[in-house]
């Protein structure tokens, strides 16, 4: 550890070392802070935009849900499925989803309907604020987009229609008169100018469909049935929103990829400064190999630089990352159009895994491009540089 | 030749390689990278955003023009194609499965001579046919030859609403997926003897500069304006790209920095040789800021020039192979404007500039004659 502390004092505070050569190392500092920072902001965004928008689609659809593959809805006693379900009820609640069509005064719109249980509402955390309990029969939560679109606010009247409905056109129930309790908005455009929450005994009474349900959505990541039977078949976040995950990921790798490059020519400065070094010390290098110092020392003061550098940029640059991290996180700092990437500023989310892994890979290739420069110094003659 | 050009070319160009060689070529390797990755990225980017205009084009035109008068209709003068269309939404009902659609109806004539629809049988299509997507056709399990219903949204509330449905045989499927078309907008034709009073507007294909001096941007939209969010989004990964990748070449001018260092400290003794010669400290400043210069330069130009033949390559070979399921295309498409490059050239020059100055500032404040006695 002595040692160590020797070396670090002498790289960078010994008066006998030349101004150019401690400037060397600082730039190289520099340049390796940035490369790994921007590497660490990239990984910390790339995770912190797929939570986010994994965390918003979750809020509204579960992370997964058990659907029948040849009926939008089936009557819930005709399965044997309620009683699987049964055992993980708190976190396993039915649902029923009609699409139809919603009229204010001023306008029309389609919309999908997704009644739930009023007590399950509260595991909404869009809806979360709405006192479930006096939610009442003919009550509604509607989109912010929709309710932009209708040129409606909370309270004002609504009229349901189901277009398929084969009820005689004058019968009054045709129409399924509602009043807006709230307006949600959960920041994915499709969600808030098309979905709307009312209770389930509402939607099952309205479309005519008592006791049926569309089927059950899944609050719980680690509830999976292995053993369903056909028609029966449960389908996750990942797999329902499969176009927008793989958009995901495709992006993910060349972005790495790319950022990595900074990072990858931020080594350069390495091989820069452990130049400098050799050049600036050696007379003292080829006084010690004269005296007999085996080449496999003299490569390690030179790995050791290497390292040395490395671990500090590397430690800079996360805590560089860190910070922006949290500016970002509080102010939001990059926005986003909120209707295209589902939000409206650039999540991060800062792992402290993934920064032990960047500085390990770091000193890895901090080693790798040392020995690079090595393979100079080991050929060194010390009767040429001391002659000259 | 110019001396302080010759010394720099020198000093670039060290007769021994493996002495000077190494330094050179490390500043070379970081802001040839740079280059290369830019150019390449917004390559990518560009080729993408091509593909995000052709792809709309074949289904929504050029324009839109929002003024669909049947008297303009029928005195349209053209350097360009037309289709006036009438859209509107409806559900579609098959096998207890239920959809939201929009049903664009055109004049049957139009479906192949103005849209590009990659249709599976190319049947010409009649009033009550339609043609649809091939993501609805999979979600709703709807064939070629079905008949489904169409049920009408647009409800009057009163005492003697009804809900207008119809019956349509699908006549064809189309595989589009851009913007996610192929998921709800569903064709259908006009009945030529009951074409509605109002379109919904007319779609244009081609050169529409005589209707830009009539008609105000509201009423002629193009398609980056229809979709301009979208379009806005890519335009912004654009610039995003382009100033993240602007970090490699600042990382690496890191390096050029160090270069210079490098090469001052080791020509301690040639410069104050030429200093005795009667050179004076402006002109040896020049030489390494030329030199700086000329190892920046040569590196971007290399790289640019890399980039443009992986690009040729790729638009001529296509050796970069997509999966079109996902990507509506199966070969990375990659496209470079000179305009870029002219960017990316003169922000390297500025960049190169500053870090090129930095260890100059530092270097008049050292005394050669102290690096000289200290035999450096």
């Amino acid at each position: 550890m002595n040692f160590i502390f020797l070396f670090l004092k002498r790289l960078f505070l010994s008066k006998q070392s030349n101004f150019f050569f401690r400037i060397t190392n600082i730039v190289s500092i520099i340049s390796l802070a940035i490369g790994i920072a921007s590497l660490s902001i990239v990984l910390s965004s790339v995770s912190g935009f797929e939570n986010k928008v994994f965390d918003k689609l979750s809020n509204i659809n579960g992370y997964s849900t058990i659907n029948n593959l040849f009926e939008n809805t089936f009557n819930k006693s005709d399965v044997p499925l309620p009683d699987i379900v049964q055992n993980n009820e708190p976190l396993i609640f039915e649902y029923i989803e009609k699409p139809a069509v919603v009229k204010s005064k001023h306008n029309s719109n389609n919309i999908i309907v997704y009644g739930l249980e009023k007590n399950d509402l509260s595991h909404f955390s869009l809806l979360q604020h709405i006192n479930h309990e006096k939610l009442s029969f003919n009550d509604v939560v509607i989109g912010k987009e929709l309710a932009s679109k209708l040129k409606v606010k909370k309270g004002d009247p609504l009229i349901l229609v189901n277009p398929i409905s084969n009820k005689s056109i004058l019968d009054n129930n045709k129409f399924l008169f509602l009043k807006i309790k709230d307006i949600y908005s959960s920041g994915i455009y499709d969600y808030d100018s098309r979905l709307i929450f009312m209770s389930l005994s509402t939607v099952q009474s309205y479309f005519q469909l008592e006791n049926h349900i569309s089927g059950w959505m899944i609050f719980e990541k680690s509830i999976n049935f292995n053993e369903l039977d056909l028609p029966f078949y449960q389908i996750d976040l990942k797999d329902r929103h499969a176009e927008l995950f793989r958009w995901i990921n495709t992006q993910k790798w060349p972005i790495i990829f790319i950022f990595s490059l900074i990072a990858l020519v931020s080594y350069f400065n390495l091989l820069s400064s452990i130049n400098i070094l050799f050049y600036e010390k050696r007379f003292n290098l080829a006084i010690m190999k004269t005296y007999g110092m085996s080449n496999k020392k003299l490569a390690f003061m030179f790995t050791l630089q290497g390292i040395l550098l490395a671990l500090i940029g590397s430690v800079l640059g996360i805590i560089l990352s860190y910070l922006i991290v949290i500016l970002q996180e509080k102010f939001h700092i990059i926005s986003l159009p909120e209707n295209i990437y589902f939000v409206s500023y650039l999540p991060m989310v800062f792992s402290v895994n993934e920064s032990f892994y960047i500085v390990g890979v770091s000193i890895i290739f901090s080693i790798i491009f040392s020995s690079f420069a090595l393979s100079q110094i080991l050929s060194i003659n010390p009767s040429r540089i001391l002659k000259n | 030749m110019n001396i302080i050009f010759l010394v720099a070319k020198r000093f670039l160009m060290s007769r021994n390689l493996l002495e000077g060689g190494m330094i050179n070529f490390v500043s070379f390797l970081g802001l040839f990278i740079g280059a290369v990755s830019i150019v390449l990225s917004l390559a990518v980017l560009n080729g993408f955003q091509d593909v995000l205009g052709d792809e709309t084009k074949k289904i929504y035109g050029d324009y839109i023009l929002l003024d669909p008068n049947k008297d303009f209709i029928g005195n349209i003068n053209n350097d360009f194609q037309y289709s006036p269309f009438y859209e509107e939404e409806f559900f579609i009902l098959n096998n207890k499965k239920q959809s939201l659609i929009k049903l664009k109806t055109i004049f049957s004539d139009k479906i192949d001579s103005f849209y590009d629809l990659n249709r599976s049988n190319g049947m010409p299509i009649n009033k009550n046919d339609i043609i649809i997507g091939n993501s609805l056709s999979d979600r709703m399990n709807i064939s070629i030859g079905d008949s489904v219903a169409i049920y009408d949204t647009n409800i009057a509330i009163n005492s003697l609403a009804f809900v207008k449905s119809q019956n349509f045989f699908v006549k064809d499927i189309y595989q589009n997926r851009i913007l996610r078309s192929d998921e709800f907008l569903v064709f259908g034709a006009f009945n030529k003897e009951s074409i509605p009073d109002e379109l919904s507007g007319i779609e244009l294909l081609g050169n529409v500069d005589a209707l830009k001096k009539e008609y105000s941007k509201d009423k002629l939209i193009a398609w980056q304006d229809r979709n301009r969010q979208l379009f806005d989004a890519t335009e912004i990964e654009k610039k995003i790209t382009f100033f993240t990748l602007l970090l490699i070449i600042i990382v690496a001018s890191f390096n050029l920095s160090s270069s210079i260092v490098q090469i001052s400290t080791k020509k301690t003794r040639e410069m104050a040789i030429l200093n005795a010669f009667g050179m004076n400290e402006r002109s040896i400043s020049m030489v390494f800021f030329v030199y700086g210069y000329l190892l920046s330069l040569t590196a971007i130009i290399c790289g640019v020039l890399l980039a443009l033949l992986i690009i040729i390559l790729q638009n001529q070979f296509g050796f970069i192979v997509l999966n079109p399921e996902f990507y509506l295309i199966d070969k990375l498409p990659m496209e470079i404007s000179f305009k870029e490059i002219s960017i990316l050239l003169s922000f390297s020059i500025v960049i190169i500039g500053i870090f090129v100055s930095f260890p100059l500032l530092l270097m008049r404040k050292v005394n050669p004659i102290i690096l000289i006695n200290k035999n450096i």
